[in-house]
């Protein structure tokens, strides 16, 4: 009986031995080779794989048809990862953009379009971030309202196959292949939905004529802001409040009136002006209510070397009211400058705000004082600070510290005395934006 | 230190080499030299890492040398089906070793392994698998089978217990 013990045994001694050394130094020797080889190996797939996605690319390019995810009209949409190599993706650095006159701001689920046209990008500058819900009405904008638009148009007037969209989404683009230049380009907003058809744009129009095709203005008076702004980006437009107004008969946030007019049509601003009531009047405000703190805005000599910051220190809503007025006076109360009475807008409302709260900036009297004539010469000064600024408003004074540098200076001092004429102070009181 | 990590990996193979090669020689196919087989795996395993690095070295190697020893054993299979089909060469080639041995040489690797492991060094059928690369009910079916053919064969017996 044979044991098998014994055999492996016997089997596991068996044959030359080379010993661990030597065979170290082979087989590390090997080891060697084979890293270079494959080293060398993964050099030439990765130059294949390199030649194939650049292969890829410009077939792609130059190639429209493509995997369908959204169609209007015939036209077909595809996604794809951006490559990080080329020069289709959308700069980075993109933060705000100027489109039709208005800065956009971006937001984290905002909508890039970076370029367009047979995958030519837009320069960076004009490369857009788009914000939320309204990227429809501003791809539109810049498809229907831009020169380079009719350049688009113009291709398809030529007939020209290989006009090509490429909307950046995200980390991915989406290549909007234009087959037919007489049917609607689908947009798609930042999760690559198709937005309803009234987002559509017919670039046929801009094909057949090269003229910017007109948007109408939608009737916006009588709703509540937030419909209005609805309403108004469904027509591809953007609310931008100019103003509020009091109002006996309509409440707080109703539009009252619009810029441009509804019906009108317009291809340019996308914009629409609006005011907005602040409902009815309030009481009228008075001195002793009111406070007033003075801040330097940091402005050079001349005009606007101050702002007074008019706060409601009061329990309820009041609205100030003409007139205004202010002079710069010395430490002995002594004026240095000439009153002037500041212009108030119709509805500068003041809001209760705590003392000091660092968001009470209610109004702002903005004042600089200089010598009305400029008599003197170029030796005279062109501004004067004083000490104190006396405000007349609401029925009483309020005085104000100047807390900078004291260049009081009245006529006839300080070697001054050549100079002549009055020093003023000029301003306006408007509401704090 | 690229130096240091091959001094400290042929010092810990040198010291492993006893092991593996008595493990190789145990599993070889007919053949193949066992130096060959280590120095393959030895190689393969330094092309992609140091040996220092891995946990388990020995286990690692042998695992490594069960594959290449099934690659060979697949392929001389095949080549031997290729024989059968055009007719045996010219000059045949002789087995070196007795009888008994040659039968258990018939033995595939992976049973071979199985067997050397459990019988000869009295590890675990859960170790032997984790070597072999298959599960323990695997391991005790290639033992199983491998014994009853050599008991067949020789009518080997087994010390240390059964590992069927």
């Amino acid at each position: 009986m044979t044991d098998v013990r014994d055999l492996l045994e016997e089997l596991a001694e068996s044959g030359p031995r080379t010993g661990g050394g030597v065979l170290f130094e082979r087989a590390a020797s090997g080891a060697r080779t084979r890293r270079r080889v494959r080293r060398g190996a993964q050099f030439a797939a990765t130059t294949l794989v390199l030649v194939a996605g650049v292969a890829t690319v410009l077939a792609f390019r130059h190639s429209p048809s493509s995997e369908r995810i959204s169609t209007a009209g015939g036209n077909t949409a595809t996604t794809s990862a951006v490559p990080a190599s080329s020069t289709g993706t959308c700069p980075a650095s993109v933060t705000t953009a100027q489109v039709a006159g208005s800065t956009l701001s971006p937001t984290p689920d905002g909508v890039r379009l970076c370029g367009y046209d047979n995958g030519a990008l837009v320069p960076s500058s004009s490369a857009s971030v788009w914000q939320g819900r309204a990227e429809a009405q501003h791809l539109a904008r810049l498809l229907l309202a831009t020169p380079v638009d009719d350049a688009l148009g113009q291709q398809c007037a030529d007939r020209k196959p290989s006009v090509l969209l490429r909307f950046a989404v995200a980390n991915s683009v989406v290549d909007v292949p234009v087959v037919d230049c007489s049917k609607s380009i689908a947009y798609v907003d930042g999760r690559g939905h198709v937005l309803d058809k009234s987002t559509h744009a017919d670039l046929s129009a801009s094909a057949k004529t090269s003229q910017v095709p007109r948007l109408v203005v939608p009737d916006l008076v009588g709703n509540t802001f937030d419909a209005a702004r609805a309403t108004a980006h469904q027509a591809h437009f953007v609310l931008r409040v100019t103003g509020q107004q009091v109002s006996t008969t309509s409440p707080e946030g109703v539009v009252l009136r619009q810029s441009p007019a509804a019906g009108a049509q317009d291809s340019s601003s996308g914009e629409i002006d609006v005011v907005v009531s602040v409902g009815p009047a309030p009481a009228p405000c008075v001195a002793s209510n009111l406070a007033a703190d003075y801040r330097n805005t940091g402005g050079a000599t001349g005009t606007h070397l101050a702002a007074i910051v008019i706060r409601n220190v009061g329990s309820s809503r009041c609205q100030l009211t003409a007139p205004v007025s202010v002079v710069g006076i010395n430490a002995s109360r002594v004026p240095v400058t000439t009153r002037v009475s500041f212009t108030v807008e119709p509805s500068v409302i003041l809001t209760p705000t705590a003392v000091g709260a660092p968001k009470a900036v209610v109004a702002n009297v903005v004042l600089g004082a200089r010598p009305l004539d400029g008599a003197g010469g170029s030796n005279c000064p062109r501004s004067v600070t004083p000490e104190l600024w006396k405000l007349s408003i609401g029925g009483g004074t309020l005085t104000v510290r100047n807390h900078d540098n004291v260049t009081t200076d009245p006529l006839g001092t300080a070697g001054l005395s050549s100079c002549n004429g009055t020093f003023t102070a000029e301003g306006s009181v408007t509401a704090a934006s | 230190m690229a130096h240091l990590r091959a001094t400290d990996d042929e010092a810990l193979f040198v010291a492993l080499y006893p092991a593996l090669r008595r493990f190789a020689a145990a599993i070889r196919p007919s053949g193949i030299d066992a130096d060959d087989l280590v120095q393959e795996a030895l190689t393969r395993t330094l092309a992609r890492r140091s040996l220092s690095s891995i946990e388990e070295p020995l286990a690692y190697l042998r695992t490594a040398i069960v594959r290449i020893a099934g690659n060979h054993a697949r392929g001389r299979r095949r080549a031997d089906a290729r024989v059968v089909r055009v007719g045996p060469p010219d000059v045949e080639s002789a087995d070196a070793y007795p009888s008994d041995l040659a039968d258990l040489m018939r033995v595939q690797p992976r049973a071979r392994a199985v067997l050397f492991l459990t019988v000869v060094e009295e590890r675990s059928f859960a170790d032997a698998a984790a070597v072999v690369g298959c599960s323990e009910a695997a391991a005790r079916q290639l033992s199983s089978r491998a014994l009853r053919s050599l008991r067949q064969e020789l009518g080997v017996e087994v010390r240390n217990g059964d590992p069927a």
